[in-house]
């Protein structure tokens, strides 16, 4: 399946590989780095999931089915918070990556994480 | 009058909350001439002229009331009139007028319960109405003319009194590579920074204990930066806002607060005119971005922090406060933080080491 950003209610940044989300409805924002940052990377590109999870695993060091269900729950989160919506078509690429990283070298997986902040909230 | 006016179709202006409204267009197209009536009515105040960023302001008003209420805090910005504004603000109230201008109505789709402000974009005019001040600002790009209506003076909110104008000036600045950012801002000619954070975070804390050091105070909340390879910070409001219970921290500013106006409640408004204009500056290239974060311990150090986390202390509070395209709005201040050096600055107990915190900070990043 692939995703893409709920534009225009949301907008993002990528900044040096720290994702900025702000959710202009709801007054929350949210921020995003390392393998969030590179899924939700992936999200924007417009590729599918699974092509998504195929370049976590390769830059990534993990137990792959954990990875797997770790990366589709984070996707699931970024639904639920309405950052994110199903979209049609496949884009066949493979995802660029949003941090400097030297060929080769992998990092140590670790569960993705949507930081979320509400205080900004009642200014909507 | 626009030469275009006549041609616009009466189109639906959306709202806010994306629904649209019918007939809005046609009721903003309507101010000038609302204005023209009110000061026909009533007679009007002198014009005054303002130097902001680098452009000139004309303010007219229809009656005499509104001009010191709105125009003060803009007082250290007074200057000559110049042919050609860059921007004319028509400033007019309904109740000592007698006029009754047309107001966008609240769009249909929204309860009665919704408070709030509601903007409107039509072509070159952009719009915004506050239903609980009934405050109206409005700007037409095409002819440079703005336009700022209240339904009585005793209907200006505090806000309004104390950082004018804000957002039709916000709009205007962004057709000028001016972004407003929510932030406070401190510096000398040579340079200077701008200080983001949340509300509490020790923004208003910090440049006030700046005032008297040597470093120009320019914004407590709000001040426009220029989307500039270099950029350059532009103060606005000679006013501030500090928590009572903190206002004796800082005692040479004491003749400066004003007593509590209804609504501010736990809050008192600092006006830096008068004895203090010598503490003011007007603009300054901007050398750092400092993320406040109140410690309340220890001493007041920087600490490197990512360009990401000073965005995120400046962007979410500017996009929610200051009307714009937020989108445009976003992709303006990640290029500003970009090319600008983040630090964070852990506010300790003792204020008064603030400013050498941000002087040496400076004096670094000069050499």
């Amino acid at each position: 399946m692939r995703h893409r950003v709920s534009s225009p209610s949301v907008i993002q940044e990528n900044v040096e590989g720290e994702v900025i989300i702000i959710h202009l409805p709801s007054g929350c924002y949210f921020s995003l780095d390392g393998i969030a940052a590179d899924v939700w990377d992936g999200i924007v590109q417009g590729i599918d999931d699974a092509r998504i999870l195929e370049a976590i695993s390769e830059a990534w060091e993990g137990e792959p089915q954990r990875m797997a269900e770790d990366v589709r729950q984070f996707i699931d989160e970024l639904t639920a918070e309405e950052l994110i919506v199903a979209a049609g078509g496949a884009n066949e690429a493979a995802p660029t990556g949003s941090g400097e990283r030297a060929p080769g070298e992998k990092r140590v997986f670790s569960p993705p994480i949507l930081h979320k902040y509400r205080d900004m909230q009642e200014l909507c | 009058m626009s030469p275009n006016r006549a041609q616009l179709p009466v189109v639906t202006a959306t709202s806010a909350a994306g629904t649209v409204e019918p007939g809005a267009s046609k009721k903003l197209l309507q101010l000038r001439q609302t204005f023209e009536e009110a000061r026909a009515a009533i007679g009007g105040a002198p014009d005054l002229w303002f130097r902001l960023a680098e452009a000139t302001v004309r303010v007219r008003f229809a009656g005499a009331t509104l001009a010191p209420l709105l125009t003060a805090p803009l007082a250290h910005l007074q200057t000559e009139p110049t042919e050609d504004p860059a921007l004319d603000l028509f400033v007019w109230d309904d109740a000592s007028t007698g006029v009754v201008t047309p107001l966008p109505s609240r769009p249909p789709s929204l309860s009665t319960s919704d408070e709030g402000v509601f903007s409107y974009r039509h072509g070159e005019i952009e719009a915004a109405y506050e239903p609980s001040s009934t405050l109206l600002s409005a700007i037409d790009h095409t002819t440079r003319c703005g336009f700022l209506r209240v339904e009585s003076p005793s209907r200006l909110s505090v806000r309004e009194r104390t950082s004018p104008f804000r957002m039709i000036l916000s709009w205007w600045g962004a057709r000028r590579g001016l972004q407003i950012v929510h932030a406070s801002a401190v510096g000398t000619p040579m340079g200077g920074v701008l200080i983001v954070g949340r509300g509490g975070a020790g923004k208003s804390t910090t440049v006030l204990s700046c005032v008297g050091s040597g470093l120009g105070y320019a914004a407590d909340d709000g001040c426009l930066v220029s989307d500039d390879d270099r950029p350059i910070v532009y103060g606005m409001y000679a006013t501030a806002k500090v928590e009572r219970r903190r206002s004796s921290w800082f005692p040479r500013l004491e003749t400066a607060i004003e007593s509590a106006p209804e609504g501010m409640k736990g809050e008192a408004v600092l006006r830096l005119t008068e004895s203090f204009t010598d503490v003011l500056i007007r603009s300054f290239p901007l050398r750092g971005i400092l993320v406040a974060d109140v410690r309340g311990a220890g001493v007041t150090t920087l600490e490197p922090c990512s360009r990401a986390e000073a965005l995120q202390a400046l962007a979410p509070s500017t996009i929610f406060q200051f009307p714009g395209v937020s989108s445009r709005v976003l992709a303006r201040l990640t290029r500003i933080v970009r090319r600008t050096d983040c630090y964070r600055l852990a506010l300790g107990l003792d204020v008064s080491r603030i400013p050498g915190v941000i002087i040496d900070f400076l004096a670094t990043e000069s050499s």
